[in-house]
């Protein structure tokens, strides 16, 4: 009798602890999805929302049931009382799952001043991804929102199941951000995305046409081309795409500290994951000898060991084994391993290359560096990223293939 | 007489006992207070396990080889009266602290992360509750204890397991911002927490069906509740760097926020919290009812429950209290861990000598005698 009461009365008691104190009507919130930040003309930013107004499921055009506010602001909260003030709703920040920040504000060095403040205060979630947009942040908010092949509310998890399986686009949340900034440990690379201006147009085009199949949409569907022109915007190299979703994630942001200062291309991005140690990297583009492209399964990455010798040019080892199968040997090396094994260690050099010019720790070889120091006060004192830009590297790939 | 002692038996023991001390390990100590030197709180909390566990087990032999009751009595036979009085308030005191520190960081949780409600209005649903099990008694306690040590232990497994692909060692190094002299002084703050929780029962014979059936349970839980609270500190410390540490409220319950996306676990951080919340109640009910026992046995009362009333509201109150006012009253959290310093040092002195000078007494005297029990 007495274990009943006890179990009766824990779970009155904890459903009386969980129950709703002050409670608020779903109806009565704006959940925003995403945050987006561009550089202000009369205040610092401009911060737009992307907010989700009915329950979203799959896919479905989401112009009606999906809004952009946007209002400028020396920081969030300032922007936050604006849109507020003209919306009939709360906006709730607990469904939010990406910010993204224009190239501009980035290459600034104003994102660490954005996303300084309490995310716990907005019931923000510190795994909310970080993505650095080409052009305007609100632009592709607005291209997200008008998108019909676009789930707002898998968002990330897309982010993640291109990271994870094509390798072709960093993933950073604002808690990996926060600390590796805090330690000084590496540069993380974030997801580059932008506007598809071809898809745009065809996108437009389709709604002008009252029959599918139109002369309109059919020009546009041969557009030839990535991003914007001119810059590294063209990441997909003159890849013709089809399709209805101008969004494209594709690439990485480097920064160096607090500014952007670089972008890698998807292939790029690739061979940074590999070289980072990234063990759910699935599929890797060697290039071969005739111009072509071989494409290959990585089944495993059996071993990722980094030795790194600390000197005024530290001495970077990276020996990386993987298991791989051929998926299509078009690039002319007949699945030769030492080739295959001899491309891969260039390529990676090649990205490391990159990222040294644009002084970013993008491999965040950081922190097999901060294993050797005994205190944090050391580790400082060593200035890591003083000594990154002397750095010297060496990639050892084995490649065991399978058929 | 209402003692509200009841009998409970090895299991309820031991479930009762590793509850309270991995709350106590887990959510006893700020993580400022934890993280702002460095991070080796996964070695000193479970150290400072160990030594309140063994002293504890020091004393229970102590008690059965000198055929006593319980600790007050073997302490009162072997150095005094006023060493037994000054070792019953020093226990209380400990219980008490240990009552509230845990309430401390859940209030800081709820009251950051999910509700949007002063910390008074957090803390009457949890005065509640810890107010009503104590003063049910020993006894609900411990079968309450016993019906949700699975569903908690099972929940922390579930915390750890969920975010595996996160850890990575290089987060723990380096462990220290400039030296390592802070480890002691962590070690010996938590002391008198796990000192009192672990000691209690033996102040208790009654309800434990002896002192002699009471030493098996205090190890085992001890035992569970090192191995636990290692784990849990260790797979903190392998997701976040003590620099990130030092800022956040809940660590253990956001080890999911490096690859997190909207998927099945997004929500399930706020379950846990209400889950690891309902140990926590349990822990501080332990503690309440324990304070309340020895009170009532200090000042010759034969009801405990007033005494569980007053000490589990003014629990709640205190840690509220200290939710709002830690950062303005200047030195408040230093004195405090002074005198947690102090009262460990106490209650583990006067422990170790009672339970050495009446092993020398009873050796002296050459007697052999079997305690009829």
């Amino acid at each position: 009798m007495r274990r009943i009461a006890a179990i009766v009365l824990c779970c009155a008691t904890a459903f009386a602890v969980a129950g709703c104190m002050n409670p608020v009507s779903l109806d009565a919130n704006d959940y925003v999805i995403m945050i987006g930040v561009d550089e202000g003309e009369n205040r610092q930013y401009c911060i737009s929302f992307l907010i989700q107004r009915e329950g979203l499921a799959g896919g479905g055009r989401t112009e009606e049931l999906a809004v952009v506010l946007a209002a400028e602001g020396e920081g969030i909260y300032e922007a936050i009382e604006t849109v507020q003030a003209v919306s009939a709703h709360l906006l709730s920040f607990t469904r939010t799952n990406s910010i993204a920040v224009a190239r501009n504000v980035a290459e600034a060095g104003l994102l660490s001043g954005f996303l300084g403040f309490d995310f716990d205060a907005l019931k923000l979630r510190d795994a909310v991804d970080i993505i650095v947009t080409e052009e305007s942040a609100m632009d592709y908010l607005k291209a997200v929102r008008e998108s019909a092949d676009v789930n707002i509310a898998k968002l990330q998890q897309s982010l993640i199941e291109q990271h994870e399986t094509a390798g072709t686009v960093a993933y950073a949340t604002a808690s990996a951000r926060f600390e590796h900034a805090l330690r000084g440990t590496g540069d993380l690379p974030l997801a580059f995305a932008y506007v598809n201006a071809g898809i745009a147009s065809e996108q437009d085009e389709a709604d002008d046409e009252t029959a599918p199949g139109g002369e309109a949409a059919e020009e546009a569907a041969e557009y030839a081309g990535g991003g914007p022109a001119g810059g590294d915007g063209d990441l997909l190299r003159g890849t013709v795409v089809h399709g209805s979703s101008p969004v494209t994630t594709a690439g990485a942001a480097l920064f160096d500290g607090e500014r952007m200062t670089g972008v890698l291309t998807p292939e790029e991005t690739q061979y940074l994951l590999l070289g980072s140690g990234s063990r759910k990297l699935r599929r890797l583009t060697i290039p071969g000898v005739g111009g072509g492209n071989d494409e290959v399964e990585i089944e495993r990455m059996s071993a990722y060991g980094v030795t790194i010798t600390l000197a005024e040019a530290p001495v970077i080892s990276v020996r990386i084994a993987l298991r791989v199968s051929a998926l299509d040997a078009a690039g002319g090396h007949s699945q030769s391993t030492e080739l295959w094994a001899e491309s891969i260690a260039r390529e990676l050099n090649a990205v490391f290359a990159k990222a040294q010019r644009a002084n970013s720790d993008a491999f965040c070889f950081g922190r097999y560096a901060v294993l050797q120091f005994k205190s944090g006060d050391a580790w400082r004192e060593f200035d890591w990223k003083a000594r990154y830009s002397n750095a010297e590297v060496r990639f050892d790939i084995e490649l065991e293939v399978v058929e | 007489m209402n003692l509200r002692e009841g009998s409970i038996g090895a299991l309820e023991l031991r479930n009762t006992l590793a509850i309270a001390l991995i709350a106590s390990g887990l959510f006893a100590m700020s993580p400022y207070a934890l993280y702002a030197q460095g991070n080796l709180s996964y070695a000193t909390i479970p150290a400072s396990m160990l030594v309140a566990l063994i002293v504890a087990f020091v004393a229970s032999l102590a008690i059965r080889r000198g055929c006593e009751q319980s600790l007050f009595d073997m302490t009162k036979e072997s150095i005094g009266a006023f060493a037994a009085v000054v070792l019953c308030v020093s226990i209380v005191l400990g219980l008490v602290i240990s009552a509230i520190a845990p309430l401390i960081q859940f209030l800081r949780i709820l009251q950051h992360y999910i509700f949007t409600a002063d910390y008074f209005t957090i803390g009457v649903f949890i005065a509640i509750a810890i107010c009503f099990i104590g003063v049910l008694g020993f006894e609900c306690i411990g079968r309450t204890a016993n019906v949700m040590a699975t569903v908690l232990l099972l929940t922390l497994v579930f915390i750890l397991a969920v975010p595996l692909g996160s850890y990575d060692v290089y987060r723990m190094l380096p462990a220290v911002e400039s030296s390592a002299d802070f480890a002691v002084l962590q070690a010996t703050e938590a002391l008198p927490l796990f000192l009192a929780l672990l000691l209690l029962p033996l102040c208790m014979p009654k309800a434990v069906h002896g002192v002699k059936y009471a030493r098996r349970p205090i190890v085992c839980a001890g035992a569970i509740a090192i191995v636990a609270t290692f784990v849990a500190l260790l797979c903190i410390a392998l997701v976040f760097p003590y620099e990130v540490l030092r800022g956040e409220y809940a660590p253990l319950f956001r080890l999911n926020t490096l690859v997190e996306a909207e998927g099945s676990f997004v929500r399930v951080e706020k379950i846990t919290v209400f889950l690891l919340l309902a140990g926590c109640i349990i822990g501080c009910a332990y503690a309440v009812y324990g304070s309340s026992r020895l009170v009532a046995q200090l000042t010759s009362q034969r009801d405990t429950r007033p005494g569980a009333l007053c000490i589990g509201m003014a629990s709640v109150a205190a840690a509220c209290a200290i939710c709002l006012y830690e950062g303005r009253i200047d030195g408040l959290m230093e004195c405090l861990s002074t005198a947690k310093r102090i009262l460990g040092g106490v209650m583990a002195a006067l422990v170790i000598v009672a339970s050495v000078v009446s092993t020398i007494k009873h050796a002296a005297r050459g007697e052999k005698q079997v305690c009829g029990e």
